[in-house]
């Protein structure tokens, strides 16, 4: 029996026809990444488990464990740094924005009092070490995120979700909904190669280039619903419905000795933290 | 009815907000184990017609319906859809329209889970289907990330998987090489005879449909104009021709062998047939043909100018999901050259073409552009002087209106509007859609929207034009108007590249042909020569035209190996025949 399975251990480049990667959400990764031994559910519950803890965590010092902790999981993933580098630094940019624009809004006591602003937000020597927990925070759970995204393919998380017994209605429409984000994302290429390959840039000031980019709006739409409207009559001609008929399935989740201390290990330290958080106050900012 | 898995009687239809009947009395039947292929312009009914026998219309499709379709003796609009569908099997025209799942597995897999099938059942299918379409190993593939023929092969393998007792192929061997149809036809062949399934075929390349078909038929103007055997249908030349029908090379050669009095009986309209005639004409005194000077071809004439304008050095390069597309390919195109980029689907044609825009950026390696390293400009700057006609118009189209989107291009040239005007209304003219200057382009469809996109990029007036694998080489009427225009602009010293699967166009347009196999350059030869390579070209997974076929099959009588057109053949056998007929009286 072929080992196929959501997220399998064994399909690896052998089932890839010439590529060594295999497309997750966001970029090809290599299918001998460890995170590739974990089906697509156990992954969700350590997305959940380590991003609740990520913001229960409220001491800077634990949090920045936890983000190195976090650092050193995308290492592990072995997702290609190139393709991490951008999004990385996208994403620390825009959390830094988020955190200062945060804290003109705080009123975090302190010991000295730097300024006060006119609406009632004031700076003191512990807004600072706030920004920081802030950040470190956001930065952890989006970072986790992002290791779930790299890791993880479309078609693994409808599986993930149909183990959960969902209704299929439910775990169809998700699985529409990401297929179409796909095909978004391969027409929106296409149609940006084919300007560009009539001379167009997308360089120049903001407004120039966010100009350029809304010219694609609606040749995108229109391409969206026209195929939309293709992809409801190919549903139909395979045999598709929402109503509620008897349904086998290809791919089914596989559990290996990863998935269990995985799940062990993020549902443990989920419990840890939030038991020294809310029963014995620890880990609190203050 | 008794006997007939498909009945389809005095059917029409006309789409809601339609103004026009599309399909105007159809009628038609196909028995058990039938082989029905139905040819027909653009615009002619066919996809409809499809719709109509996979009980998509009228359940899924809106419009008004007169007539009735019955499947197994049953009308369509008594019986739901999935249980029409269980039994009919559609492939899409294109096969990205019809993908809903996100791996190549999963596609595959759909429509039996849907069914319900047992798990073990499934993947037999599955392994089956796949093996059928060549596509083992690429299960974990995202469907999108596969190249266009692949794609087709998939979309295929999915309707395979289901083993439908009726299975109706839109253009199924659009964009597959030679080896790959070879296998569809086999699969189709096989269930055919296994399982007794009834095939209807919409396919423009007449050629191989009459190998597999037992009845051919002619839809136009939403009619059936004609229905035979392939063997008599093709009879009647001149008014196919009249119909946009590409006619199969061996029957065109036949055609003017009658008419110029050397042949009186019925034309040939497969290899076999035409390899009798050919025979029975000049060799049939069963002594070998007299050994004649090669005719003068127009190819070999043709002066090769020798400064170049593409250089490539040790290009490879390789996609981001780790596939090596191209692999150390060392290449030079000249000016004024009208060179065919030829290979398998998947063999790395269209990511070398890219790489001639700057689209791609090579992983290694080098490319010059009229002495441009392209690393070293933009792909604005490239633009102006290399055109790409891409081969799905649906991504190369985002303008409002028909005029902008020819106009689109030149405005990033920064021309005067006035020469943007003088341009636009000179391109329209040539791809002769003035009429639809100031339409909507989303509101058209088909012919039209590939018109446009053609339009778009020769209105740039680049030195150097690549048409990627153009669909619009499928439907005879464009085809001969994409060649003549192709022809015009090499004439006036454009260099021309063009990627396309069909052998018979490259053969009569292009000069020098470049064989890609596993992104390498397997071979690059004049078209003549390459073409005489049966052996490389065989290796490399593709056919020669059919004439060339022929001529590989009579070479034990003299018939020269390098024939390439109709027109050659003629000559050269008129030739042989004259030689002959005077050693005879001598």
């Amino acid at each position: 029996m072929p080992a196929y399975c959501a997220c399998g251990d064994e399909a690896g480049s052998a089932v890839l026809g010439g590529a060594t990667r295999i497309r997750s959400f966001l970029f090809y990764f290599s299918p001998d990444s460890p995170l590739q031994r974990t089906n697509s559910l156990t992954k969700m519950v350590m997305v959940v488990c380590l991003g609740a803890v990520a913001f229960m965590i409220e001491n800077i010092y634990a949090s920045l464990v936890l983000l190195a902790l976090v650092c050193v999981g995308l290492a592990v993933a072995r997702i290609p740094g190139v393709f991490l580098k951008r999004i990385v630094v996208a994403m620390s940019g825009l959390l830094l924005i988020a955190a200062l624009a945060h804290a003109f809004f705080s009123q975090v006591p302190g010991r000295i009092t730097f300024f006060t602003l006119p609406w009632g937000a004031y700076f003191t020597e512990r807004t600072l070490l706030f920004i920081l927990t802030f950040y470190s925070r956001f930065l952890t759970a989006s970072f986790i995120s992002l290791i779930f995204l790299c890791t993880t393919r479309e078609a693994d998380v409808v599986v993930a979700l149909r183990f959960l017994r969902l209704p299929f209605v439910i775990c169809f429409a998700a699985a529409f909904i990401l297929r179409l984000i796909s095909t978004l994302i391969d027409d929106w290429w296409s149609l940006v190669e084919a300007q560009r390959a009539r001379g167009m840039v997308f360089t120049g000031s903001l407004m120039n280039r966010l100009k350029r980019l809304s010219e694609l709006a609606f040749p995108l739409l229109a391409n969206m619903f026209t195929k939309i409207g293709e992809v409801d009559l190919a549903l139909q001609a395979r045999g598709f419905t929402v109503q509620p008929v008897h349904r086998t399935q290809v791919r089914h989740l596989r559990w290996n000795i990863y998935d269990y201390i995985l799940l062990a290990s993020t549902s443990t330290v989920f419990i840890v933290v939030a038991v020294a958080r809310y029963v014995y106050g620890y880990l609190s900012f203050l | 009815m008794r006997g007939k898995m498909v009945v389809v009687k005095d059917l029409w239809w006309r789409y809601k907000d339609g103004q026009n009947w599309v399909l105007r009395g159809v009628d038609l039947e196909v028995g058990e184990r039938e082989v029905v292929g139905v040819i027909g312009p653009n615009g002619a009914g066919k996809t409809t017609l499809c719709l109509a026998m996979a009980g998509l219309i009228p359940w899924a499709v809106t419009g008004e319906m007169r007539g009735s379709v019955y499947i197994a003796g049953v009308d369509t609009r008594n019986v739901a859809l999935r249980e029409i569908v269980r039994r009919v099997g559609l492939l899409f025209q294109k096969p990205e329209t019809q993908f809903v799942a996100m791996s190549v597995l999963d596609e595959v897999a759909f429509g039996l889970e849907n069914f319900a099938y047992a798990y073990e059942e499934m993947w037999n299918r599955i392994r089956w289907a796949l093996k059928v379409v060549g596509l083992s190993g690429y299960e974990e593939k995202h469907p999108l990330a596969l190249s266009s023929g692949q794609k087709q092969r998939l979309a295929l393998a999915s309707i395979l998987g289901l083993r439908p007792d009726v299975l109706v192929l839109d253009e199924p061997l659009s964009n597959l090489d030679g080896p790959t149809q070879e296998e569809v036809f086999l699969a189709i062949h096989n269930l055919k005879e296994t399982l007794g399934t009834v095939t209807v075929i919409v396919e423009h390349n007449t050629e191989e449909l009459v190998r597999l078909a037992d009845r051919i038929v002619l839809l136009n103007d939403g009619k059936i104009v004609r229905t035979n055997t392939p063997q008599r249908f093709f009879q009647g030349v001149e008014s196919l021709a009249a119909n946009d029908v590409w006619i199969p090379q061996v029957t065109e050669l036949g055609y003017r062998l009658s008419e110029s009095g050397l042949w009186e009986e019925e034309l040939p309209v497969t290899l076999e047939a035409a390899q009798d005639m050919m025979g029975s004409l000049v060799a049939g005194k069963s002594k070998p043909m007299p050994t004649l000077p090669e005719p003068q071809f127009l190819n070999q004439t043709h002066q090769m100018p020798r400064d170049s304008i593409i250089e490539i050095r040790q290009l490879s390069y390789t996609y981001p999901d780790g596939t090596d597309a191209l692999c150390d390919i060392n290449l030079i195109i000249n000016r004024g050259e009208y060179v065919a980029l030829l290979g398998q689907n998947g063999s790395g044609k269209t990511t070398l073409a890219k790489h001639f825009l700057g689209l791609l950026g090579p992983t290694s390696g080098q490319i010059t552009v009229d002495g441009v390293n392209t690393r070293e400009v933009s792909v604005k700057e490239l633009a102006s002087k290399v055109g790409f006609v891409f081969q799905n118009p649906d991504h190369q189209l985002f303008c409002k209106t028909v005029e902008e989107e020819v106009a689109y291009g030149l405005k990033n040239l920064g021309l005067s509007p006035e020469e943007v005007e003088r341009r636009v209304h000179e391109i329209l003219t040539a791809v002769e859609i003035l009429g639809l200057r100031g339409v909507t382009v989303s509101s058209l469809h088909g012919a039209a929207r590939q018109k446009i996109a053609l339009a778009s990029v020769l209105a740039m007036d680049p030195d150097i034009l690549i048409v990627d694998e153009p669909s619009a080489c499928q439907e005879k009427r464009l085809s001969d108007l994409l060649m003549r225009l192709l022809r015009d602009l090499n004439a006036s010293g454009k260099s021309i590249i063009l990627a396309s699967h069909n052998m018979r166009l490259v053969a009569e347009n292009a000069t020098r042909v470049v064989v890609l196999d596993r992104g390498r350059v397997v071979l690059d030869a004049p078209t003549r020569v390459a073409f005489a390579e049966a052996e490389q070209m065989e290796k490399a997974g593709l056919k020669p035209p059919q004439i060339t076929q022929l001529a590989q099959r009579l070479a034990d009588r003299g018939f020269p190996l390098n024939v390439s057109t109709v027109s050659e053949a003629f000559n050269w056998v008129t030739q042989a025949n004259r030689e002959l007929f005077l050693k005879e009286v001598t």
